[in-house]
This record gives structure tokens, sequence and C-alpha cells, in this order.
């Protein structure tokens, strides 16, 4: 079996990016709303809400609580981008400069081992997708979210915009604006995907914002996983990444989604997910934040019927220049629901992580029982680790815990595992690893693999 | 009581406020309202604050109007929030206490205030070295009036002062503690006001200081409690212990806000701050945020939340034994609230009245 490589080398390159076929100018308007629009031959609904959103992103502003964003130049980006007219159906077909970038990234190494159909974006819209047949057999529908407004527009209509709305905030705003790619998901009723489905995304073009919507919806007794890794070059001008992920989990079905995120740290990387659960439901989300200069993301599940279940498990880690601003939302809107957030993060270098986290019981809502857990790790009197935790009870009859704890590595441990002959180095990688132990285990053994090569690589030079 | 300092001190006061917050923090400030409630138009009348000072010799107590220039610990403080401003701006009256170093005060000094109108006074406690002492100040008025306090205390080295409040307001309180401590101080307070209170703490932890807080408040009918504490490691060798605990009955709310400063500098500094309330009835609300803020590796911070229902099985058992309904959930409630206040803490049986009268004078 041929290991994927993890090595930090892979993304020193910069594909050019003359050859893109059409490169919007800097800059957002209505005109280059309605040019996005047209280009993409949208239905008349999606332009009017994209300028509907416009509207909204203009209004709203730019939230102060958190990270520092008021870097961002909104009037500098580039809003839409093409790399190939048209997508290739297999991977021969794709143009060679791309191919080059996946074969560094692994791409088809993944798909080889025969993970599920990989769904490939480049640039802002999705190049590349090989749908298994095995999926279109079970009448899962999986394609990237413009196919999906062409193709399926009673399921997109139906379902876009109404799990965040366009006026959620500013950064949903936007991406409700010039969205572009992002994977589309629906799983019948009673169907269970019996392989994890996977996305790669990158971003290319300097000065480029992403701005993916992804839309997953799991009808009655469904059952789906679906994974999300993200890479990309190293540029040195910011670059923004909005997206929206919208899950929509009916009657006692389950979704799982992985994010493992590593954009390169001088992206922004400012996403807004949310799941709403159903009677019974239960939506995992399992969420890695490695790379980034800043990222802001709360996954949240509303529980919106009785017995449904959430349960988030995130892992964040700041490196020298980063600050990972993260954490989870759990509502409460109905009885007998229950939510179980682990947090885990690790700074080091002058890094900053953050976790903000939200569990709200509505009134009405009895029985509740929710556990937060957060833990952090600090490596040096230069890092900063801040804990947020906002509980807001409106309802007598629940239980809510929370819990937090911040240190250094356990000297002990350290002594004790450099005593049985392990160097510094490895014995702070062994405690880090087992820190964040029960988040990989819920990766697929690719992913933990190339994951915890990913947090030796960013714990090199912590020590001594 | 107006001497030319005081004059000078309140237009200062009165200027500072337009550049000031209604909350310092960014992040608390959704959880921050009745901006119209805290900062009413009002004029506040002169009321007497009576003391008892158990040992003349070691401590000196003085009033505002006999002090002749202001006040070294006046000097100590920036106003954090509009609300301190505020209260300073309009001060009728005020105490300064000083004890001496080297002192040990056996009996507790007694503060004792009945206000019957609005009124804003200032405690300003200073703590001498290697002294000892424990204060008890005691605060209550059945009318519906304003009651603003600010309380600056500065504590030397290896000092060890105990602090024990206990108020009961039908009206509006806003009470704020500014604290610099090199030594050791323990805050115990119990807040069974039926108005409204918005109490802060800002705690400055120098080096080789240990802060212990422990908080209640029994909330009942519409009463609201909006408690703040910030405590800040601003040296090395410190320690924080907070605890908090609310029980809340009828449509009462608590929101509290905790924040825990570990700064660079804060070296081989151990924090604990813990929230837990406990919600008797349907109407009632909780909120809390209890955060830290860490930026060194070498300490511990821990923190700990929760919210639960009154446990329905206990008050099962307690009416097999035969208590009605009203004295079991009372007795767990008591018990809920003496896991802070213990036997052996300060203060005990004054504690324990209090919180036995509130919670007879309550349905649940």
């Amino acid at each position: 079996m041929e290991k994927i490589e993890f090595d930090y080398s892979k993304y020193d390159f910069k594909n050019s990016t003359s050859k893109y076929k059409i490169i919007f100018n800097e800059g957002l308007s209505e005109n280059v709303i309605k040019a996005i629009s047209k280009l993409k031959a949208e239905p008349e609904w999606m332009r009017d809400f994209r300028l509907q959103a416009y509207k909204f992103f203009l209004k709203r502003p730019v939230p102060k609580w958190g990270a520092d964003l008021s870097k961002i130049k909104f009037e500098d980006m580039v809003y839409f981008a093409r790399a190939t007219d048209n997508k290739a159906k297999s991977w021969d077909e794709l143009p060679e400069d791309i191919r080059d970038t996946y074969n560094k990234l692994g791409i088809p190494e993944a798909e080889k081992k025969s993970l599920s159909g990989v769904e490939v974006m480049y640039e802002s819209e999705v190049v590349y997708n090989s749908v298994k047949k095995e999926l279109e057999a079970l009448g899962v529908i999986f394609c990237d979210t413009d196919t999906a407004v062409r193709e399926h527009p009673e399921l997109v209509k139906k379902y876009f915009g109404k799990v965040i709305s366009p006026n959620d905030n500013k950064f949903a705003a936007l991406n409700s604006a010039v969205w572009s790619g992002g994977s589309f998901i629906y799983v019948p009723k009673g169907v269970k995907v019996p392989m994890p489905l996977q996305a790669y995304f990158r971003i290319n073009a300097a000065n480029m914002g992403q701005f993916e919507r992804t839309l997953i919806i799991a009808d009655e007794g469904a059952d789906l996983t679906y994974i999300e890794g993200c890479t990309a070059p190293v540029y040195s001008k910011d670059a923004l990444h909005a997206a929206v992920v919208e899950v929509i989990a009916h009657k006692n079905a389950h979704v799982k989604y992985i994010t493992v995120q590593n954009w390169s740290s001088d992206v922004y990387n400012l996403v807004t997910k949310r799941a709403f659960a159903y009677e019974n439901a239960f939506v995992e989300w399992v969420d890695a934040n490695m790379g980034s200069k800043v990222t802001e993301k709360y996954p949240s599940v509303y529980l919106m019927e009785r017995g449904a279940k959430s349960n988030v498990l995130s892992v964040a880690l700041a490196n020298k220049g980063q600050h990972q601003d993260t954490g989870t939302k759990a509502v409460h809107l109905a009885p007998d629901t229950s939510s179980v957030i682990r947090s885990k993060s690790i700074c080091l270098n002058g890094g900053r992580t953050t976790y903000r986290g939200l569990v709200k019981v509505k009134k009405g809502a009895t029985d509740i029982k929710s556990s937060t857990k957060c833990d952090a790790l600090i490596f040096d009197n230069k890092s900063r680790t801040d804990t947020y935790p906002y509980m807001e009870i409106d309802e007598e009859e629940s239980s809510i815990s929370h819990e937090a704890s911040v240190g250094k590595i356990n000297d002990e441990q350290l002594f004790y595992l450099e005593s049985r002959g392990l160097s510094e180095n490895e014995a702070v990688n062994m405690i880090v690893l087992g820190f964040i132990a029960e988040f990989v285990q819920e990766l697929p053994i690719e992913f933990a693999v190339e994951f915890n090569r990913l947090i030796k690589i960013n714990m090199e030079g912590s020590v001594g | 009581m107006e001497t030319q300092w005081i004059e000078e001190y309140k237009a200062a006061e009165e200027k500072a406020q337009s550049s000031l917050p209604f909350e310092e923090r960014e992040i608390f400030v959704k959880y921050s309202d009745r901006d119209d409630v805290f900062l009413p138009k009002y004029e506040s009348k002169v009321t007497s604050i009576d003391y008892e000072n158990p040992d003349e010799e070691q401590v000196k107590i003085t009033r505002f109007s006999e002090a002749m220039e202001i006040p070294a610990v006046i000097k100590k403080f920036k106003d954090k929030d509009k609300i301190q401003a505020f209260i300073n701006s309009k001060l009728t009256s005020g105490i300064i206490i000083t004890i001496k170093d080297d002192s040990e005060i056996k009996e507790p000094i007694k503060i004792n205030s009945r206000p019957s109108e609005n009124c804003a006074y200032k405690i300003l406690v200073h703590a001498g070295k290697n002294s000892k002492a424990s204060l008890i100040i005691d605060e209550s008025s059945e009318k519906n009036i304003y009651f603003g306090q600010n309380t600056d205390i500065v504590t030397e080295e290896n000092s060890d002062i105990t602090l024990l409040s206990v108020q009961n307001f039908a009206g509006v309180t806003a009470k704020n503690y500014n604290i610099s401590s090199a030594g050791n101080i323990e805050i115990i307070e119990l807040l069974t006001s039926e108005g409204e209170t918005r109490e802060r703490i800002w705690m400055e932890l120098l080096e080789h200081s240990e802060i212990k807080i422990k908080q209640s408040v029994i909330g009942n009918k519409d009463s609201y409690f909006d408690i703040e504490t910030e405590i800040n490691h601003a040296a090395k060798n410190t320690k924080s212990n907070v605890a908090y605990k609310a029980a809340l009955a009828d449509s009462s709310k608590s929101i509290y806000k905790g924040v825990i400063l570990q700064g660079n500098t804060a070296y081989n500094s151990y924090a604990y701050l813990s929230e837990s309330s406990l919600i008797l009835s349907k109407d009632a609300k909780s909120i809390s945020v209890p955060s830290l803020e860490i930026g060194h590796n070498e300490l511990k911070a821990y923190h700990s939340a929760s919210t639960e229902p009154i446990n329905k099985n206990a008050v099962f058992y307690l009416m097999s034994r035969g208590l009605e309904n009203n004295s079991a959930k009372m007795l767990i409630t008591n018990g809920f609230l003496s896991q802070i206040f213990s036997e052996d803490t300060f203060g005990y049986e004054i504690i324990n009245d209090k919180i036995m009268k509130k919670l007879n004078s309550m349905e649940f």
C-alpha cells in the first residue's frame, strides 16, 4: 500500500493562473453577481437569492468579538474564477498542471484505495468528479452544488439557505451572494451509504476568495459520513475562505461530517456550518483546524425535535501567527435532546486558540442533557488560549455541565517517557498524540495517518 | 461631608463617565443590559453608615468628611466602567479603614447600612503588611431605592483579610469591588435581593498572593443578578479559587460572567473557577460564561459550570420521610448552598441565618 506523504514542501508550488479561462476582476458589485449567475446559467430564483444576500452583506458589520478581521479587504478579492470550461469525466482528461497538483497531494492514491467517489474542488468549481456507480444504484445524489441547482432544482430550492439564512452573518451573506462549487448530497429514505464520501478542496490563485456551498440532506433513516480535507499552497497575500455548510438530518437519520482543515498560513477561514436534527436524528461534527491564519468556525446543531442528538469533537492547533477561534453551538429547541461537546486545543510558538461555545436551552425543551469538555495544551508563554463557554438556560428540567482545563505538558509523563529511552521530541509527540487520540480515532485510517504526521510536523522545534 | 477634595473628585468622575463603556469586556456586552436601571437619573441622599471598630489602636476608621485630602487608596484604581464612575460622582458618604502593619484584629470590623433613600457610598480598605483582620458588611433595605457602592481594597504583603458581605435589597443595587492584593484575601458573599443587582469584582493578584471567592445568590420573584468577576493573575506564584452558586426560584434570573486572566507574567499560578446553578422553577433563567484567558504555560487553570434542576428523587425520598414538598425542596437548596458555605466558613452563623430566613420566605 502506498503511503500518503505529508511533507510541507509539496505545498510550495504555485500554478500559474494565466491558464484560467475566466477570471473576474477584483471587487464585488451587483453586476459581478449577475455575471456569475449568468455564467452559471442559473434560474432566476437563485440570482435573486444572490442579490438579496449581497444587500445583507453590505448591511452586516464585520464581527468584532473574535479574531482581528480588519485586514480583510473585500474589494481586493477575486470572486470567481474557473479553471477549465468543461468538467473532466475521468482523471486522464484533466489538464496536466491540475493533475500535477493533485498528484502532489496524493489524490489518485486516495482514489485507488476506492474510499469513495472523489469530488475534487479546484478553484471555485468542481472539475473532477467521479461518483461511483454504487452510489448511483442506491439513489444517492453526490455532485457539486452547481450541478445540483441545474439537475435537482426541486430539492435545492426546498433546502437551500433554509438552515443558514443569507442574513445570518456577514460571511454567510457573502457566501450566499457569490457561492460557487461545494458538495451536494442527498441520501434517500432508509439508505445507508457504505463508504465515507470525500471531497478535497484546494485554493490556488492568490487573493482568491473561495466560497463553496455544501448542502447535505439525509432523508428519514438515512446514514452517511462525509469527509472534507483542505490544503492550500502558501501565498503571501491573504486569501479568504468563507464557506457555508448546511446539513439536514431528518427523522432517525445519522450524519457524520468530518473536516480536516489545513489551509496555508495566509488564509482567513470564516466558515458557517449548521445542522438541523429532527426527531431522533443524530448529527456529528468532527472538526480539525490545523492551518489558516485566522479561523472562525463554530459548527452548530439545532436540535429541532424530540430525541435528537448531537456530538461535536474538535481539535485546533495554532502555531506561530495563527489564531484558531473555534467552538460549537448546541441549541436545544425540543425535549429529550442531548448534546456532547469535546474540544481539544494546542497552542505553541505564539499561536492563539480560542474556544467559544454556546449551549442554549429554549423554554419548553425539557429533560435536556448537555455536557461540554474543553482541554487546552499551552507550550510557552508567547502563546495564548482562551475559553468562553456561554450557557443560556431557559428551562428548569435540564442538566448542563461544562468543564475546562488549561495546562502544559505533564513533566512527570515526559520524564517517564524519557527514562524509557525516548528523546524529548518523541516523548512530546507521544503525549500530544495521546491528548488528541479521542479525535484521531474518529478519522478513517488514511486521514488518521496523515493527521498524526501533520501534528508531528507542527510539533517540530516545540521543545528545547 | 463636602470637603474640597470630594467635590473635585465627584466632578472629575462625572466627566469620566462619558468616555467609559457600560460593559468593559467586549465578549460580555451581549449579556449586560438594563442600562436605564443601573444608570438612573436621581438625587442621592446622605445616609449614615454605622460601624464598629473592635480595636481602635490597630485599626483606624475615618469618614470621608473627616479626611483632609484624597485617600491614597482611591488613587490606586482607575474606573473600569460607566457605573463605577456614576456611583463615584454621586457619593454621599464614605469610610476609610486602615489596618496597621503587623496587627492582628481578633474581632471582626462591622459595617452596617440600612438606607431608606437613594444613596451611593464608598468603602476604602488598606491592610498593612503582616496584618490579619476580618470585616462583616451587612446591607439591606426594604424600600425601593437605588443603592450604589464602590469598595476599593489594597492589601500589602503577607496580610490576611476576610470579608463577609450579606445584602438584601428590594430595589436596585450596583456594587463594584476594585482589589489589588499582595496577600491572602477571602471574599464571602450572599446576595438575596428581590430587586435588581449588578456586581463587578476586579481583582489584581500581585506576587505570592491568593484569593478565594465564595459567592452565592438566592433569587425569587423577579430578582435579577448580573454578576461579573475578573481575576487577573498579574504576577507569579498567585492562586485563585472562585466558586459561584445560584439557587433560582420563580422568575429570577442569574447572569454570571467569570474571567480568569493569566498573562505571560503569571508564572506558576493556579486558578480554579466553578459556577453552578440550581433551577427551582420553570420560569427561572440562568446564563453563565466562565471564561479563561491564558497566556503562559507554567500554570494550571480549570473551570467548571453546571446547571441543573432540583433532583426529583431526592425530593421524593425526603417526602417519603414525612417532609412536605416545600420543606423538602428547602432542605435540598440549603444543602446545595452549603457546599460552599461549610460550617468552618467565616461568619457561618450569619450566613446560615440569612439563608434560612430567605428560604423560609420563599415558595417552591
